[in-house]
């Protein structure tokens, strides 16, 4: 009886009792890299004020997973260093035309991603959503994790793939692929 | 007080605009200068998209609206014509009187500029401008006590015939400035002037442009202009490459060698462009080295330009430059340049630029305060 207790006990206890669960408290950077129909006429954008930004990193038995990762920014945030550019790209890519009300949410989840790799290089992966305004754009996500918390994602989304019609503006056109990359550390280390 | 009064007359008379490149554009992800202006090496006319950029990075602000007028349409051959008039006027106060003036007020240039698209890709464009007799050789700096009128010459700056065969990549024959250097406005600017890159050195060229999304190229085969003097007629080939590492940082090789009558002289320079929106770094370094044809003399000249620009808002830069230029024996030359100032962009044509400059060698110690308005009708 004492050795079935004790055996019990240690079923029961073994996986949590090597399980670190951290919320991380992160502090991010959205940048966004937009090409143009010129050659050599390409900006890029940024936002860094995040209404939401957080995450929960589990290390259990050598398995490292990124749990409820949530991201959301307002439209509104994003920067790209000339204020009509900006508005712009308010109207033309978050109009109600595309799904967004501008300024609208942007809003990044993912519920459980698997992390594999050596100890401060992991490369992830998780399904989830990346969504503006009302519109999904992306579903899985591949990103790389650093540090502890440090991380690093990028993707390429089509707008046309999503129904965003690409903006126009006296002749100069945007690309239909927009790159999105998304970085954070966590401050709490 | 007498500086005071200078930056106020300046800005009291806001009347005037640019239209020149803005190399610092990089700052923004302009590479070239292709989005804003039609010619790819920037300077003259403004696309449409030049001009709403121009109208949102100004003062006033706000969304620039082409003309729809029926009359506009019928004038400007249903938009195949444009054409501009841009004008540059100077207030400069001296350290020192000269011929007993500290002061001079004067109008510095004005061109007109016209272009026409004659099919898809095939355009003309000419720059007839007017300047007074001594900017060609002098400068400003040295002229300011010159009774010389800025019409005494007439001459086209550029007069040349374009053809853009595949995106991206132009031929054009014609004259104009070589396409050489950061395109800094200023043609004083020892990088420029030192380098026959003045805004009357134009020589007959045969050009090749190529840009792509983070490369790009001219080459140039010139001829002397008929305009110059005698001994200063020269011919040679030009090239010039700009590499982007990242959106806003490029780095630039340029060379030239060209024979003349009584000099031949070979250039190689290198030039940076690196920025983010609050803050630009501009850097030009050329070595020249010129022979004297029968002398047996050869010389090297090393110019050199710096300028660090600050935007706590978009239309308005601060901005510090220095400037070097050393020329060995037996033409000994060391004199450095150094200037403060501010640039305000105060509507999509009207721009004023302040700047205050010391010049020094071992022969001269010269403050100069400068203001520039600048006009572009379009």
């Amino acid at each position: 009886m004492k050795r079935i207790f004790i055996l019990s006990f240690a079923l029961i206890c073994a996986p949590q009792s090597f399980a670190q669960n951290k919320d991380l408290k992160l502090e991010g950077e959205l940048k966004y890299f937009v090409d143009t129909n010129m050659p050599g006429v390409n900006f890029e954008g940024k936002a860094n004020s995040f209404e939401s930004i957080k995450a929960t990193l589990i290390e259990a038995n050598k398995e490292i997973k990124l749990r409820d990762i949530e991201l959301i920014i307002s439209s509104e945030k994003l920067n790209s260093g000339i204020e009509m550019r900006d508005k712009h790209t308010q109207d033309k890519i978050f109009a109600p035309a595309n799904g967004g009300t501008a300024p609208c949410k942007i809003l990044l989840t993912i519920k459980e991603a698997k992390c594999s790799g050596e100890k401060e290089k992991y490369t992830c992966s998780g399904d989830g959503q990346l969504k503006i305004g009302t519109k999904e754009v992306a579903r899985s996500f591949i990103f790389n994790m650093g540090k502890e918390g440090e991380i690093k994602s990028a993707l390429e989304i089509n707008l046309s793939a999503f129904g965003i019609k690409a903006p126009t503006y006296m002749g100069v056109e945007v690309n239909d692929q927009v790159k999105i990359q998304f970085s954070a550390k966590n401050k709490s280390l | 007080m007498k500086y005071f009064v200078a930056l106020t007359f300046s800005l009291a008379l806001l009347i005037f605009s640019k239209a020149y490149a803005y190399p610092n554009m990089i700052r923004h992800g302009y590479l070239n200068c292709m989005g804003c202006h039609y010619a790819p090496e920037g300077g003259s006319l403004l696309t449409q998209y030049g001009k709403g950029i121009s109208q949102a990075m100004s003062f006033k602000g706000g969304e620039y609206t082409p003309s729809e007028s029926k009359i506009v349409d019928d004038i400007t051959l249903g938009g195949r014509l444009h054409h501009s008039i841009q004008f540059r006027g100077m207030t400069v106060r001296r350290g020192e009187p000269v011929a007993g003036k500290r002061y001079r007020t004067f109008p510095m240039q004005a061109d007109y500029i016209n272009q026409v698209d004659w099919a898809p890709g095939l355009r003309h464009e000419i720059i007839l401008a007017t300047a007074p007799n001594t900017a060609r050789r002098r400068g400003v700096d040295e002229n300011t006590n010159s009774k010389s009128s800025f019409t005494e010459r007439l001459y086209f700056r550029t007069f040349k015939l374009e053809w853009m065969f595949i995106k991206g990549k132009k031929i054009a024959v014609g004259h104009d400035t070589l396409p050489m250097g950061l395109g800094i406005a200023d043609h004083t600017a020892y990088v420029r002037e030192r380098n026959r890159l003045g805004v009357t050195d134009v020589p007959l060229q045969f050009q090749f442009f190529s840009v792509s999304a983070n490369w790009q190229s001219a080459l140039s085969l010139f001829l002397p202009n008929n305009s110059d003097l005698k001994n200063n007629r020269e011919k040679g080939l030009m090239g010039k490459s700009e590499f982007a590492f990242f959106r806003n940082f490029a780095v630039g090789l340029q060379g030239l060698t060209s024979n003349g009558k009584s000099i031949n002289r070979r250039l190689l320079g290198a030039t940076i462009r690196w920025g983010i929106p609050q803050f630009s770094i501009l850097a030009e370094n050329n070595y020249t080295e010129r022979h004297i044809s029968g002398a047996s003399v050869t010389f090297p000249q090393w110019t050199n330009y710096l300028e660090l620009g600050l935007f706590p808002k978009d239309y308005l830069k601060i901005f510090w430059n220095f400037q070097a230029l050393t020329v060995s024996d037996p033409f000994f030359e060391r004199e450095r340049l150094t200037g403060l100032g501010f640039e305000a962009h105060w509507m999509a044509n009207i721009t004023s630029l302040v700047e205050a400059r010391k010049r020094w060698s071992s022969v001269l110690d010269e403050k100069i305060l400068m203001a520039q308005i600048f006009f572009n009708l379009w």
